[in-house]
């Protein structure tokens, strides 16, 4: 190992990820992953528990060390230089991990003491985030007697006092309700607008559309990556010479049993009211009565599901 | 009434066998203690250690020494020139019953008259004290027998009670008293608190930060060392105006040797949070930790009356050494000289207790 100083790097790259794996005893939690960030964009890292997200993550914010391979922040080596990595990062982990018995206020004045916020400074920076997060009025309760959606703001607001220029935040969304998870998306947003480079966990598709940035997990390895227009775009999702059909019907259990039977039908799943296929060009197919069909573009559900199919041999 | 107990029952027990480490801890400590500790203790007062001062050094006074050892309670571990020495042994700790032969033993015997025998006895332990005078005045009767019936006795003992002249169990035990509770205190206090951060998932954020490992340890033990700094002024308050037991030694050096304490019991309460995984492990480790310090360090039960091995091992609890220091500064107004045995195996026992607690913890984070 040399300790001579990083080599320069692209201005624009945030994250740089490569031949990346950590072991935990005999589990291989992330198998050489490699990906890339931009500068102020949303990445969107998915797949189903288990798969290394969260390990992932805690690598890029020095709390694990990798196996092997290597993870850089803003052109650092975490592994080497987690302090300097630190000071410019901001992480917002699965689980509330604030205090409870302290309230809001108490609690952005600890973490911002934490990282070097002083006085004046400290006062100004903690009413802008109150502001930003829009939990004005809610400051002076104790954290643990905040619901689930207050108490995700205010750890946003704790990870982002001291303007971190990339912000990991692991499953945000978990366990809260449909109209909380919308008005933190659109904290997120703003955020990004603003020049802030973030890195969400989720399992939810309607948040991975949202992403610039997607990269898929699956079993501790990396499946595809890219931005959702490549992803639905890509040839092994809708192979040449296939389409994908988006079939409308009252009784969509009854139409997939009938399409997983058909002739030229290579998957089907249930979507709602519908049932998308993907489906050889050229066959013609006998649909009940009442059923309505069309050409569409691959959902990104389309593209994990039929990735993950592929990637354990279904 | 009972409904749904055998479903309770049954994932407590699955529980328990996924955390085996609590489970060992939960059987394996009443075992080690039951063991150690009926080995231990005995009450009843063998081997106090004494010095003999001896000048004459004829041989009725050889057999006398005899005769005192032959009875178990006394162990005579040395002789000194004279009594500033004698005194000096008495004051450190090393021994806690000084013998005085007369000079003139032999001529007195020869004239008939009776030799004086004197005994200074360290009083701190009123029980051990009584039983050495008990046993010091039997052993000048049974003695004197071998000279046939003449009156008055050719040998008699003249035991003295230092430090502690009345006997008063409470100038014992609540110095003593006072350094367990302040291990209690900072040991439980440091141990929980960080165990507490990992448990809640706050000390990953906290990790995140760029707080550095040292100032995060030495922040939680902080307040912790304010809380046991409190707790040993009012503990000495109610030592001096409540329990009558007054503070014979210097205040400094007390201060300064109560703090040396301190620094060892917030060692042991961060090695602990090093190594438990949650606060019901810490509270176990707390508890196995505390048995012994109250048990074996000499608080309860004389050290002197333990086999050997045993003795030995309480050498390695920092309540034993602070006891001794206790005791040593309050009762017998020793100097930190005559404490240095004392003073520098504690001092020692912190420092490692802190070199393994901070390798514990590089281990665990990152």
């Amino acid at each position: 190992m040399t300790l001579s100083p990083a080599p320069p790097h692209p201005k624009d790259e945030a994250v740089r990820v490569s031949g990346l794996s950590r072991r935990f005893g005999h589990l291989l939690a992330v198998d050489s992953v490699d990906f890339e960030i931009g500068r102020t964009s949303i990445f969107g890292l998915l797949g189903p528990n288990g798969s290394g997200k969260s390990t992932i993550i805690r690598m890029l914010c020095g709390l694990l060390r990798p196996t092997s391979g290597e993870a850089r922040v803003l052109g650092i080596d975490v592994a080497r230089d987690p302090e300097s990595v630190r000071r410019r990062i901001g992480y917002m982990s699965q689980r509330f991990s604030l205090y409870d018995e302290l309230t809001g206020l108490e609690n952005l004045t600890f973490f911002g003491m934490a990282y070097g916020l002083k006085g004046g400074a400290l006062a100004r920076r903690r009413g802008e985030v109150i502001e930003i997060v829009g939990m004005k009025g809610y400051e002076t309760r104790r954290a643990g007697a905040l619901s689930g959606g207050w108490k995700q703001r205010l750890a946003l607001a704790c990870a982002i006092l001291h303007e971190p220029e990339i912000l990991f935040l692991d499953e945000p969304t978990a366990g809260i309700d449909p109209v909380a998870r919308r008005s933190l998306w659109n904290l997120l947003f703003e955020m990004a607008a603003k020049g802030t480079t973030l890195l969400v966990t989720t399992h939810y598709m309607d948040e991975a559309e949202r992403c610039d940035h997607l990269a898929y997990l699956y079993l501790s390895k990396l499946l595809a990556w890219g931005s959702p227009t490549e992803l639905k775009a890509r040839e092994d999702v809708t192979p040449k010479g296939m389409k994908r059909v988006e079939i409308r019907h009252k009784d969509v259990v009854g139409l997939l049993r009938l399409l997983q039977g058909s002739e030229g039908v290579r998957e089907a799943t249930i979507f709602g009211e519908n049932v998308h296929a993907l489906v050889d060009d050229g066959v013609d197919l006998a649909l009940p009565e009442g059923a309505e069909a069309r050409t569409v573009t691959p959902s990104l559900e389309d593209v994990f599901v039929t990735l993950t199919r592929r990637a354990s041999g279904v | 009434m009972f409904r749904g107990l055998s479903g309770i029952v049954y994932k407590e027990l699955l529980q328990a066998r996924r955390d085996p480490a609590t489970l060992v801890l939960a059987l394996a400590i009443p075992v080690i203690q039951l063991t150690i500790f009926g080995f231990a203790i005995h009450t009843e007062i063998r081997d106090i250690q004494a010095v003999v001062v001896d000048r004459a050094n004829v041989r009725v006074g050889r057999e006398f020494l005899q005769a005192l050892e032959a009875t178990d309670t006394f162990r005579i571990v040395g002789h000194a020139a004279d009594r500033e020495e004698a005194m000096a042994l008495l004051r450190e700790g090393r021994v806690q019953v000084a013998v005085f032969l007369p000079d003139d033993l032999a001529e007195r015997l020869l004239a008939r008259e009776t030799a004086a025998v004197q005994f200074l006895i360290d009083g701190s332990d009123s029980n051990m004290a009584m039983q050495a005078q008990a046993a010091a005045m039997g052993t000048a009767v049974s003695f004197s027998a071998r000279f046939g019936s003449v009156a008055p006795p050719p040998i008699e003992a003249r035991p003295r009670l230092l430090y502690n002249p009345d006997g008063r169990s409470e100038a014992f035990f609540v110095p003593g008293l006072l350094g367990i509770i302040l291990q209690l205190v900072t040991t439980t206090l440091t141990a929980f608190a960080i165990v507490r951060e990992r448990e809640r998932g706050t000390l990953e954020q906290l990790m995140v930060t760029p707080v550095s490992r040292l100032a995060l340890t030495l922040g939680k033990i902080l307040p912790s060392i304010l809380v046991g700094a409190a707790a040993t002024v009012l503990a000495l308050l109610a030592m001096v105006h409540v329990f009558e037991v007054g503070i014979r030694g210097g205040l400094g050096l007390l201060a300064a040797l109560t703090g040396l304490f301190l620094f060892t019991s917030l060692a042991i309460g961060l090695l602990i949070s090093a190594i438990a995984r949650s606060q019901l492990q810490a509270l176990m480790m707390t508890l196995l930790l505390m048995l012994p310090s109250v048990l074996l360090s000499g608080f309860m039960f004389p050290r002197d009356a333990m086999p050997t091995p045993i003795r030995e091992l309480t050498w390695l609890i920092p309540a034993t050494y602070f006891i001794e220091i206790m005791r040593g500064v309050v009762l017998r107004a020793a100097s930190a000289r005559e404490l240095l045995r004392f003073i520098a195996p504690l001092f020692a026992l912190g420092v490692a207790f802190y070199a393994v607690a901070a390798l514990r913890f590089r281990k665990y984070v990152a």
